[in-house]
């Protein structure tokens, strides 16, 4: 046991080299249990400056069973706002813990929106740039769906993730796929549809031996929001990892019955809908099959302007069976509001041309949006090559490739000489 | 919640901020709840201001029962579900009102010439001709201001023989010539081609 007074220095004399100090901090948690202890040694704390001692002290207290919610939230709250970066980085999992507990304590008060800020400014600590992901990403997200505060979220969404350090931010595969899932999310009920869509599938298409039941549910919201934007759920990509696709046809059936129904007549429709309710129901699904449904009448009109130039508005609404023509006029109206399609209503007949996609792309709004697609192909590629140079000189990585490569050569013996590697026949 | 920093914040703010500084100043509220003077209808409106309507509808969502009840905060409400719903009738009948309030109804002025702009831009791209009805009735206006403003505008012309809006679509010039700027990127992008 280690009694207060040891505690206190130490950390107060370690707290310049943080390294050090989480490994003496990882022999003494044992003690940290005692209750008395923990408060003490907060009192005799300074949070600014012994932030990663502070932090294991406060952790431990988020860990006590009769937990006294709001003094543990009221010093929690302020804590992940001042507490040093450098410090807490040195026990990400901690710090992680820490922000979970004061998430559900607050949840548990249903005071979610207190979360919203701390959290942010939490996962702006942890994260070691921009683009690395954190475990707080997902809570941060679920926080404010929860709070109704998806707006809050949307700074943090922007930025692209593109590097997961599972050592240095203590994420692991489960935060990954609820980032994706929760992130997507965030999006379908901001109506962003493509870019939720994008992320689901990076949540479906993560490399797997097993079927997460995150990734099941990810799928689900997946098949919905296509449903909305697109009219249709494509195939997934053939990179989906085995276990997943064979996994879906059982665990989501209703929602493949759905799409297959999506591309015909409103009847089947609405009864595979109306059959499978339960099912969407249970899945907190009810309000995307709704949209899915409603959506169903414009889908029926976009397929139209693939097959005629002209149209008389009844004949569209008896096609996408709208009730009247004043109806398919709203309908059409929306569509061109949204950007769907391009159509041009003539009152005096009461006739519908379908256009062509008017941009031609030679404006220099066109040329703009074009060049920032190149430039961000751009830095990803640098990205890749950064990664790629950084395998090629791994230690480990080399003496892998290096092993196998003797032992190919030992094995090959069809090739007498057993020194060269190089095809005797140019293939390109 | 609603301190004096935000109401001054809010009168210097054009329109467009309005939604952002709100948001703001909601999650650093210290108390759980929102007190009984947020300005949760300017909250709408100003979401409603930046066509945001998902993010008015969440905050809708999250007032208070005491909040929703209150009449200006109704208003707002009918006005976005007529907003989300394409109910351009409802939008108006809701826009015209004359009892927003001293605080809100300069903003409200503000949408209406915003949504009435971006109907008449609508009525350009879904229409070559259109009655002057349907036309008053998407601009918010009687039938004769609207024939008005269309000829103003410069983009339709009432038919004698028909009655008919004829609209013509504006041309939309590009008003950017290819500089060295861009010449200089295509380098930039060749020589990136060729070193990897």
């Amino acid at each position: 046991m280690v009694n207060l007074h040891t505690l206190v220095t130490k950390i107060k004399a370690q707290s310049a080299t943080p390294d050090v100090l989480a490994e003496s901090l990882k022999g003494m948690e044992g003690s940290l249990s005692n209750q008395g202890l923990v408060t003490q040694g907060m009192q005799a704390l300074d949070p600014v400056q012994h932030s990663l001692g502070y932090l294991y002290l406060l952790e431990a207290r988020g860990c006590a069973i009769n937990l006294d919610v709001p003094s543990f939230v009221d010093s929690a709250l302020p804590f992940v706002q001042v507490c040093d970066e450098q410090q807490i980085r040195a026990a990400p999992h901690k710090f992680v813990s820490l922000c979970r507990k004061m998430r559900e304590c607050l949840q548990g008060q249903n005071q979610m929106r207190r979360a919203v800020l701390p959290l942010r400014m939490a996962l702006a600590k942890l994260a070691p740039s921009p683009e690395s992901l954190t475990p707080l990403h997902a809570e941060l997200f679920q926080v404010c769906l929860l709070a109704r505060t998806l707006n809050a979220a949307s700074g943090v969404l922007d930025a692209e993730v593109l590097e997961i350090d599972p050592v240095r931010t203590a994420t692991t595969a489960r935060d990954f796929l609820l980032y994706c899932y929760y992130g997507g999310m965030v999006h379908t009920g901001r109506k962003q549809y493509a870019r939720a869509l994008g992320l689901f599938l990076h949540g479906l298409t993560a490399p797997t031996q097993v079927v997460n039941a995150i990734t099941v549910a990810t799928y689900k919201k997946y098949a919905l929001v296509s449903l909305v934007h697109a009219g249709e759920v494509p195939p997934l990509p053939k990179y989906t990892a085995t276990p997943v696709s064979r996994c879906l046809k059982t665990e989501a059936a209703a929602y493949q019955e759905l799409a297959t129904a999506y591309g015909k007549p409103a009847a089947g429709l609405q009864r595979v809908a109306a059959q499978h309710q339960a099912v969407f129901a249970e899945d907190g699904n009810t309000g995307l099959v709704k949209l899915a449904l409603a959506a169903h009448a414009m889908r029926a009109i976009q397929r139209l302007t693939q097959t005629y130039m002209t149209l008389p508005l009844a004949a569209i609404a008896a096609e996408a069976g709208l009730a009247s023509a004043a109806e398919a006029e709203h309908y059409l109206l929306r569509m061109v509001d949204a950007g769907d399609i391009f159509a041009q209503i003539d009152a005096g007949p009461d006739m519908v041309r379908f256009l062509e996609d008017p941009e031609a792309y030679d404006s220099a709004a066109a040329v703009a949006r074009i060049d920032d697609a190149v430039q961000r192909s751009m830095a990803l590629s640098q990205r890749l090559q950064a990664a790629h140079r950084a395998v090629a000189a791994d230690r480990a990585y080399l003496t892998k490739h290096m092993a196998r490569e003797r032992h190919a050569r030992y094995d090959d013996t069809g090739d007498v000489g057993g020194e060269s590697q190089i095809a005797p026949y140019p293939f390109f | 919640m609603a301190d004096l920093g935000t109401v001054e914040a809010l009168r210097n703010a054009s329109f467009k901020d309005i939604a952002s500084i709100l948001d703001a100043q909601e999650l650093q509220a210290l108390d759980a709840d929102f007190s009984h003077d947020w300005p949760a209808a300017a909250h709408i409106l100003g979401h409603l201001y930046n066509y945001d309507l998902p993010d008015a509808r969440y905050v809708w969502k999250r007032l208070p029962d005491v909040l929703k009840q209150e009449r200006v905060v109704t208003m707002a409400f009918q006005l976005l579900q007529a907003m989300w719903n394409k109910d351009y009738q409802g939008v108006w009948q809701a826009l015209n009102r004359q009892d927003w309030g001293a605080e809100v109804a300069p903003l409200a002025a503000a949408l209406a010439e915003k949504v009435r702009a971006y109907n008449a831009e609508l009525i350009t791209r879904a229409y070559s001709s259109i009655a002057p009805s349907k036309a008053a009735a998407l601009l918010g206006l009687p039938e004769a201001q609207a024939v008005e403003l269309a000829e103003r505008a410069g983009w339709g012309r009432r038919d004698v023989s028909s009655g008919l809006i004829t609209v013509t679509r504006p041309a939309g010039g590009s008003d950017e010539r290819v500089t060295s700027e861009h010449l200089a990127r295509l380098t930039q992008y060749v020589t990136h081609l060729e070193a990897s």
